[in-house]
């Protein structure tokens, strides 16, 4: 069983000489302008569990440290290097496009949450809201007012960030708290001005909490490679 | 393990309000859902008033584009706002009797992520 | 600014969910749809969420959804 980690441009360069999952060497297989880095198994490995999913995303990095590579979701797994070479054969379009997308940039990932006053972090009921409301139509202008609000701070607050990125996706949101949930495709040199403009941001926003991870691999920007 | 906390790029000081993330994520990484009665009957309620408060929610967004629109008698605009308000209120008395609060009504499903 | 062990502990829990979210439903997919096998997530749920899903877009879309006529939890 073969568990891959990443598919790479700079073909001609080695994989990393270290180890990936249970502590299995990485090798590499070449086809044409791509190389596939991976590890071999006797048997099943890759339960989602912490550290082995901190063990690929180090693979991954290392890789992305001199290299453009398309990160593989975890549990990435072919029987042979046959089927990784169809693979690559197959998709070797799409690849190539991707890589081309992605390179020399980094994903950083911005989750926003509305804090209230209350500080619980639990969003007003709706009941509350309607207690207010002395008639149906009462209800639905304030319905309205907290959708255009919501949607005006969310916009204010992507903006900056969309202008410093090549590419963003946002989801949608999880929670009644969320405000912003997304993606961020950025060039390596961005990243500094990236932060201190979620600083600013933040600042200027004591209303909701901002959380900026990363740099990560483009994992949300690879998925239809 | 080399600190994920050095992933953290921005913070703000309190990380609590990121935490109720932290609960799916167990469910993601064990994948199950509990066995024992009382709880697999308190999954269940979740779940299903999950299913009901999205199509609330979604049935609140159409009618508040429809309203937005223009073109709404009055009298129509009271009998849907009247309507969604009774519908909120009955979600939450729902969610008082059996329990449950926001967060265990964004359902986890691994990977597949919230519900809502 | 010296940080408490359950400082740390809460940092690296918080960078754990946004790499969960990347690994598990990002990245490039080899070998089919690996991420059911993994969650080991029921045929149930997965149904669910693909009616559901279908939904939300149809409102996205701006499709009209079925009449909601009347309280519906009689």
């Amino acid at each position: 069983m073969i568990w891959v980690y990443g598919i790479c441009d700079r073909p001609e360069l080695a994989p990393p000489r270290r180890r990936g999952l249970a502590q299995a060497p990485l090798d590499g297989l070449r086809e044409g302008e791509l190389l596939a880095v991976f590890t071999r198994h006797a048997r099943s490995v890759g339960e989602p569990a912490p550290d082995a999913l901190w063990a690929h995303e180090r693979v991954v990095e290392r890789l992305m440290a001199d290299r453009a590579v398309l990160p593989m979701r975890f549990g990435s797994t072919v029987d042979g290097e046959d089927a990784l070479r169809r693979f690559l054969l197959e998709r070797r379009q799409p690849l190539l496009a991707a890589l081309a997308r992605i390179a020399g940039r980094v994903e950083l990932g911005v989750r926003i949450l509305e804090l209230h006053a209350s500080g619980n972090g639990s969003a007003p009921a709706v009941a509350t809201i309607a207690a207010g409301a002395a008639t149906g139509r009462d209800y639905l202008i304030s319905r309205l007012r907290d959708g255009k609000r919501a949607e005006q701070l969310a916009t204010t607050l992507h903006e900056p960030l969309a202008t410093l990125a090549a590419d963003a996706r946002l989801q949608t949101a999880r929670g009644a708290d969320d405000v912003l949930r997304g993606a961020y495709l950025v060039e390596r040199g961005v990243v500094p001005r990236f932060r201190v403009t979620v600083e600013r941001l933040q600042l200027a926003h004591p209303e909701v909490a901002i959380l900026c991870t990363g740099p990560w691999p483009p994992y949300t920007f690879v998925s239809d490679a | 393990m080399d600190s994920p906390a050095d992933k953290l790029l921005a913070a703000p000081a309190d990380l609590d309000p990121f935490a109720r993330d932290l609960r799916r994520l167990d469910d993601a990484l064990s994948g199950r859902v509990s066995a024992d009665p009382e709880n697999v009957e308190r999954g269940l309620a979740a779940l299903v008033l999950t299913v009901i408060e999205l199509l609330r929610q979604l049935m609140e967004r159409q009618a508040l584009r429809r309203v937005e629109a223009g073109g709404l008698d009055d009298e129509t605009i009271e009998r849907l706002g009247s309507t969604l308000m009774a519908l909120a209120q009955r979600m939450d008395e729902l969610k008082e009797i059996f329990g449950l609060d926001d967060d265990d009504l964004n359902l986890d499903l691994g990977p597949l992520g919230r519900l809502l | 600014m010296t940080m408490t062990r359950e400082d740390i502990a809460r940092q690296r829990e918080v960078a754990l969910v946004d790499l969960v979210d990347r690994l598990l439903a990002g990245g490039v997919v080899i070998g089919g749809d690996i991420t059911l096998s993994i969650a080991d997530v029921d045929l149930v749920y997965v149904g669910l969420r693909a009616l559901i899903t279908s939904v939300a877009t149809a409102d996205e879309l701006g499709l009209s959804l079925p009449a909601a006529g009347g309280a519906p939890f009689r």
